[in-house]
């Protein structure tokens, strides 16, 4: 039925990674581990810290290929790191500074009930504090979970690191598709020893017979599909070389959730008829449960071919493969290549320049969703840092309001390392509390993310919170413990009593304590800078896609796709099945327009082909200009809302006993006819779809571009054919209805109820819904990007406060004095919201460094923005510093009023 | 902080992963990713090696004398500004893994006894 040079979907065009990239990579992540590595004590990394790194860059080197390879490498490292820098602190700590006398575990415990004692008397304390955090670890574990399930899991199938998915490439124009043709797989298929290879191809039939009629998934597969993932059906048999022949037996291996849901999971359901658009297929074996391959397929049916159908060139299949035991896919590939060669020199038309790629399925599946997941595990992690910052800040404050505690325990004969200890102890105890409740965030998280995220995204079905992930929680509880709890500690280490005692009674608080606590603001500040302008990128860049013109009105406009069964339709037969059709629908009220056509705009499916010209020197096909096909009824123009923009559209004489006429989009004009007026011109397609000749196409209009798949892609040069003249037995009716008139879609599946019961529609939805769904990804990146970078504006927020606050406290008693003196209230706001503004503009700073990185690494997600919008980028700062300067003005304003007597009643 | 004045018995049981590496020093001084390569010999540990965990094993079985850095041995790494820090075994590193394989074998004897080999 259908012939021709068809590219099902064809890839963007895209390279390798080479080796460069992979050579940059390790220099940046060395310098990352650098960083990393600043978590130990000072004297374990001046020793090994060099070693380190040079064992982590061999190993990126080595065995970093590939991006899913890097990030199990990094999680493994952060693991190690998480585990190993919190041991390596707990050493150190309990070292005496004379070095070799350790403390006992008696001790650790009875820091750790006392740590978990002071925490519990100030609840206020702990809970901000512990709340804190909790926000940080919930969503970086509920995060990580995604990661973990999407991106970090084997896929479910025996050694599946082996499975391959093979794509074609053009050696000479560069560029590759993964739709191959028969010849091809079967040439594959003896290249080298072992390599398992098999291709496949979707197909939506109605399945009859069993209750109402149903629109189900299947794949039409060569033989060997189950062996390539290495697995065997769990009842009766796989599909055998002999199934696979033109005029083979009608036999099907169906899925296990088909087996249950519709042959009772009966045993002896092996050998029953299920019927496929009117056609009976036995079933022959239940394939183990699970298993869906391509798509969440119901049943595998051979493909029954015929090579001189559709044979060289005619890629209508993707291929699959399985690598040998020990081998790699680098030597499959040189195998292949000589394979590839020899069918270039014996078929130079439709393999010229071939070459073949194999990329892991694992690769391939996640492939689109890479970059945005861990564009959003940074996110994440800011806000955890966000949080750690705040905790210290906090942590530090409480530690500097108990140096004269501290002072008195250590005069008393508590040795420095005791006291810092103790600290020590409190901050994990305290980060227990945290990852316990962040646990339970991140298992509300994980599914809050799993209901949020696009249809689209790939293994959605496997993501959760496991083992892995809560381990992942745990050791990310103590890292944190670690991260904030290290610093008060030690400097409750280094100060000396008489100092502390000294200063304690004076009362004023430390400048090196200060400088501290600026420069964590400071880092909060920036964070919160770099996230906030993440957000606002993905919001400009939604609407964005909000303002594109879509070349056509999509309000009021409903459809569902159908399918002719060719078992009982011949190609005159669906057609005028479409036509009675489309004059039912005509007739239900309120609907203005209907047509039908197919690769409509988002919908599933499109044609693509070369096409040639009559009145040029002819051309080899790979070098025939693309052009994406558009078999359409006389009505969709109305229905859709398309422009006509010259010469004449379609109507109901264009048929298959008159010449055959076609119209053109802007877009094919101006790549392939900008020469000439295009009316009126002819050109040759290599294919057709319900009728045997191939006619010569007269263009005699031209329409205005649509957006097609996605409303950021730009329109492809496109011919719109007349279904009467081309015999497409798959279309989408397009039903436009008057203003604000009730759905259309009840009557219009009564309608077809009417004319054919056995068909069953699929896809019944309003076109506003299909082109929602589109930007789905857009707007799920959004909203987490939003809630991050809410969350981290308001931890900074509070932080700031806090610290501003704390100042005003500790300074109150010099502030009177200055009141005393004379200063006015302006003067004194001014100098304590200077606390808060001076470390705030430095993160601004710092923050717009970061967003210039962030930006870059958004890049990919964006659309009809610069990464470097300066609008989005004053935006967001601007919303900054008016946060900071609510949060310092409050206690500043509270400072100003403070009496000039309360400098002496302090004393 | 070497102890040599302890009995080799002192120090078990030793850490499977800390008596690999030792292990690994048997013949030759080794530089860290040399240790990794030999400890990844063993397929199911490929890759499971990890930086901070060796090294900390690493500097716990210098401390305890059982391995020493290599003053003989050493090359200069292109690029690098230090040298790659090379370890071997000691005498008493030696003693205790011998001590280490005895005690195994005790307890192997054990669970012979108990389960039946």
């Amino acid at each position: 039925m259908l012939s021709g040079n068809v590219c099902a979907a064809c890839s963007p065009r895209s390279k390798k990674p080479w080796v460069a990239d992979r050579m940059r990579d390790t220099k940046r992540g060395v310098r990352l581990y650098r960083l990393l590595l600043l978590t130990f004590p000072p004297a374990f990394r001046r020793e090994f810290g060099a070693d380190m790194t040079e064992l982590l860059a061999t190993r990126l080197e080595e065995e970093g290929r590939g991006a899913a390879a890097r990030t199990r490498i990094w999680l493994e490292v952060l693991g190690d790191l998480a585990t190993e820098v919190p041991k390596e602190w707990a050493r150190t700590i309990t070292m005496t500074p004379r070095g070799g006398e350790r403390m006992s575990m008696g001790g650790w415990f009875q820091d750790l009930r006392l740590g978990a004692r002071n925490l519990v008397r100030r609840p206020g304390f702990t809970a901000a504090a512990a709340g804190t955090l909790a926000l940080g670890i919930g969503a970086v574990v509920a995060l990580f979970s995604v990661v973990h399930g999407v991106l970090l899991t084997p896929l479910p199938y025996p050694d599946s690191e082996r499975v391959v998915v093979l794509w074609k490439t053009d050696i000479a124009r560069g560029g590759r598709s993964n739709t191959v043709d028969h010849p091809d797989i079967a040439a594959w298929r003896g290249a080298a020893p072992g390599f398992d290879l098999a291709g496949y191809a979707g197909s939506r039939p109605t399945l009859t017979g069993l209750g109402d009629p149903e629109v189900i998934e299947i794949a039409r597969v060569t033989h060997g599909l189950l062996s390539v993932f290495g697995v065997a059906p769990i009842l009766g048999r796989d599909l055998t070389e002999d199934d696979d022949v033109p005029d083979g037996p009608r036999v099907a291996v169906v899925s296990r959730d088909f087996w249950q849901s519709r042959l009772g999971a009966r045993p002896d359901a092996v050998g029953e008829l299920i019927e496929l658009n009117g056609e009976a297929w036995e079933v022959v074996g239940v394939a183990p449960p699970g298993f869906r391959f391509p798509d969440n397929t119901k049943a595998w049916v051979p493909r029954r071919h015929d090579v001189s159908d559709c044979g060289h060139g005619c890629n209508i299949m993707r291929a699959v493969g399985r690598l040998p035991s020990g081998s790699t896919a680098e030597a499959v590939e040189q195998r292949l290549a000589g394979v590839d060669r020899a069918l270039s020199e014996e078929f130079p038309d439709s393999h010229r320049d071939d070459g073949t790629d194999l990329q892991s399925m694992h690769e391939y599946l996640v492939a689109d969703v890479q970059t945005a997941l861990f564009i959003l595990m940074a996110a994440v992690g800011m806000v955890l840092l966000i949080a750690c910052a705040n905790v210290a800040n906090l942590m530090a404050v409480r530690a500097a309001g108990r140096t004269g505690e501290l002072a008195v325990r250590s005069a008393l004969g508590a040795s420095g390392g005791r006291l810092v200890r103790q600290l020590f102890a409190e901050a994990l105890v305290l980060a227990g509390f945290a990852g316990a409740a962040g646990l339970i965030l991140a298992a509300l998280g994980v599914e809050a993310l799993t209901a949020l995220a696009p249809s689209d995204l790939p293994r959605a079905d496997e993501i959760g919170l496991d083992g892995t992930s809560v381990a992942f929680g745990l050791a990310l509880t103590v890292f944190v413990a670690v991260l904030f709890g290290v610093m008060p500690a030690r400097r409750a280490a280094s100060t000396s009593v008489a100092t502390t005692l000294r200063s304690a009674e004076r009362g004023s608080g430390h400048h090196r304590a200060g400088l501290s606590r600026g420069l964590l603001l400071a880092g909060e500040v920036s964070l919160s800078l770099t996230l906030l302008l993440g957000a606002g990128l993905m919001f400009r860049t939604l609407q964005e896609m909000r303002s594109v013109d879509l070349g056509f009105r999509p309000d009021g406009v409903e459809r569902f796709r159908i399918s002719a069964p060719e078992s009982r339709y011949d190609t005159e037969g669906a057609l005028q099945f479409f036509d009675e059709l489309e004059d039912r629908l005509s007739a239900i009220p309120g609907v203005t327009a209907v047509g039908h056509g197919f690769g409509v705009p988002f919908s599933s499916g499109s044609i693509g082909t070369g096409m040639s010209f009559p009145d040029r020197p002819p051309v080899d096909e790979p070098d025939q200009p693309g052009v994406s096909v558009r078999p359409v009824s006389p009505g969709y123009l109305d229905a859709l809302g398309l422009k006509l923009v010259s010469g004449r559209w379609f109507n109901p004489s264009d048929r298959a006993d008159v010449p055959a006429v076609a119209v053109l989009n802007e877009a094919a004009v101006r790549a392939h006819m900008s020469d000439t007026d295009p009316i009126g011109r002819r050109f040759d397609l290599p294919m057709s779809w319900g009728f045997d000749e191939q006619p010569t196409w007269t263009v005699v209009g031209v329409v205005a571009d649509v957006r097609g798949r996605e409303s950021t892609q730009p329109e492809v040069p496109a011919v719109y054919l007349p279904n009467a003249q081309f015999g497409s037995n798959v279309v989408y009716f397009t039903i436009r209805r008057g203003n604000g008139g009730a759905s259309a879609l009840p009557a219009a599946r009564r309608a077809l109820a009417s004319l054919d019961p056995e068909i069953a529609p699929t896809g019944m939805e309003s076109l506003a819904e299909a082109i929602a769904r589109a930007s789905a990804d857009t707007r799920f990146y959004l909203t987490l990007l939003t809630v991050f970078s809410g969350l981290a504006l308001l931890l900074a927020g509070v932080g700031l406060y806090g610290v501003v606050a704390y100042t005003v406290s500790q300074r109150a008693r010099e502030i009177g004095i200055r009141r005393a003196l004379g200063a006015g209230e302006g003067n004194v706001v001014g100098m304590v919201m200077r606390q808060g503004v001076a470390p705030a503009v430095l993160g601004v700073v710092v923050g717009l460094g970061g967003a210039w990185y962030a930006g870059r690494a958004l890049s990919s997600l964006l659309y009809g923005i610069r990464p470097y919008d300066p609008l989005t980028l004053l935006s967001v700062t601007a919303l900054l510093l008016a946060v900071v300067a609510v949060a310092t003005l409050v206690p500043a304003r509270r400072a100003s009023r403070i009496a000039p007597a309360t400098a002496l009643r302090d004393d | 902080m070497p102890t040599n004045s302890e009995s080799p018995v002192d120090f078990l049981p030793l850490h499977p992963e800390s008596l690999r590496i030792l292990l690994a020093l048997r013949d030759e001084p080794l530089h860290g990713y040399a240790i990794v390569k030999v400890l990844e010999r063993d397929p199911e540990r490929a890759g499971r090696v990890l930086p901070a965990n060796l090294y900390r094993r690493m500097r716990t079985l210098r401390d305890q004398g059982l391995i020493a850095e290599s003053r003989a041995v050493g090359e200069a790494v292109e690029g690098a500004s230090e040298r790659r820090r090379y370890f071997e075994m000691t005498p008493v590193g030696r003693a205790v893994a011998r001590a280490e394989r005895e005690r195994l074998r005790g307890l192997l004897a054990e669970v012979e006894e108990a389960l039946g080999s």
